[in-house]
């Protein structure tokens, strides 16, 4: 897991990365730049939620990249667990999906780690019934529930 | 060092959009079917193709249409001759609307659309947005997650519940991070691409793309249509 946090932060323009389960909760992480650890723990969570409503709506999704004035955030789905990414906005994006494609198939290929991160990823439910999600976005997520088999 | 990969994990529009953002200079060989291409980039954009015999930006849409091929990307490779001259966006919009048209698409006639659309503005900016070429669906939604304007195979609600959440977490996210203006969310999986990007009004766009679709360049085909209807 530290090779491939440690290969993904040496993309030019990633500032730090980790793994973080179905709960957001980070599980193993590596700094470059300024981001700490609250602020991964944070990330983690809206990207678990995004991810939770993907899959709520049936659309099963590898990859779901957040672009902002001044940063990227590339969050790689790897089974139950997800590789996330914080980037300046001119990263290399052709060199990082590389790697995120080489973290991809060394994980799948390497029980003991897939277990590992199987073991921490947690449960989905904790992190809908922690409150962390305003009103609006609650019904969002409820109605997206209702029509899952529409 | 090279850069190898195949053109199954990573598109030629994506090569194309990332080595022109990135104004690099250097040459991408690819090799398909016994077949050899070569493109060369400089100052932000494609200055050469080579395909066969063929030069120029008909090779281009003809590479444009191979989805599988080797490839290696040299950097500091400098073009032999300068045999493009239209701007790499254009070239990748006009590849995707041959793509279309060769799938029996019709073809768009922009003032048609903007003239004889008498409806509200979200649906003739989606209306518009359906009719680019890469573009399968477009729907523009509140934060709530309402409808307001639709053009889209599928559950139209379901898609505005989608669209808006992952926009709010969009958003959240650049909250915290300081991000500054969040910009859009790009969504790749097996079976689709999606994007979501902020609208008029503190709404939010949904795309669904073509698998294939040049992303880069639809995000200033999106941007210019926008503009058209502030």
């Amino acid at each position: 897991m530290e090779r491939v946090l440690s290969d993904v932060n040496a993309v030019a323009g990633v500032g730090g990365c980790f793994f973080c389960g179905q709960q957001g909760a980070v599980i193993a992480s590596a700094t470059k730049a300024t981001p700490d650890a609250v602020a991964f723990h944070g990330v983690g969570r809206q990207v678990a939620f995004a991810w939770a409503a993907l899959e709520a709506a049936g659309q099963a999704t590898e990859e779901l990249c957040f672009c902002y004035e001044r940063a990227r955030i590339v969050a790689r789905v790897l089974g139950n667990v997800a590789l996330v990414v914080l980037c300046g906005p001119r990263v290399e994006l052709a060199s990082l999906r590389i790697i995120l494609d080489t973290a991809a198939g060394l994980i799948k290929g390497d029980p003991d780690v897939r277990r590992s991160l199987a073991a921490r990823a947690g449960e989905r439910a904790d992190l809908l019934a922690e409150g962390h999600l305003d009103a609006s976005s609650r019904r969002l997520l409820g109605a997206l529930d209702s029509r899952r088999e529409q | 060092m090279a850069l190898k990969g195949d053109l199954k994990d990573m598109s030629l529009s994506s090569l194309i959009s990332i080595n022109c953002n990135e104004m690099n200079q250097a040459r991408l060989t690819i090799r398909h079917q016994g077949r050899e291409a070569a493109l060369f980039f400089a100052d932000g954009n494609i200055a050469h193709v080579v395909l066969d015999s063929q030069e120029g930006e008909e090779a281009i849409y003809e590479l444009l249409t191979w989805e599988e091929g080797e490839f290696e990307l040299e950097q500091g490779v400098a073009p032999p001759k300068r045999t493009v001259t239209t701007g790499w966006s254009r070239l990748l919009l006009e590849g995707m609307r041959r793509m279309d048209e060769s799938a029996a698409g019709p073809e768009v006639d922009w003032d048609e659309v903007e003239m004889s659309e008498t409806d509200q503005t979200a649906e003739r900016i989606v209306r518009a947005l359906k009719r680019v070429p890469g573009i399968d669906g477009a729907l523009i939604c509140s934060r709530q997650g309402e409808v307001l304007g639709q053009k889209m195979a599928g559950d139209p609600a379901k898609e505005a519940a989608l669209t808006a959440f992952v926009g709010r977490r969009s958003e959240e996210l650049g909250f915290l991070l300081c991000a500054g203006q969040w910009e859009r969310l790009i969504l790749s999986g097996q079976a689709r691409k999606a994007m979501v990007v902020p609208c008029r009004e503190s709404n939010y766009l949904g795309l669904v793309l073509g698998r294939r679709a040049p992303v880069e360049a639809l995000i200033e085909s999106v941007r210019t249509t926008l503009r058209r209807y502030e």
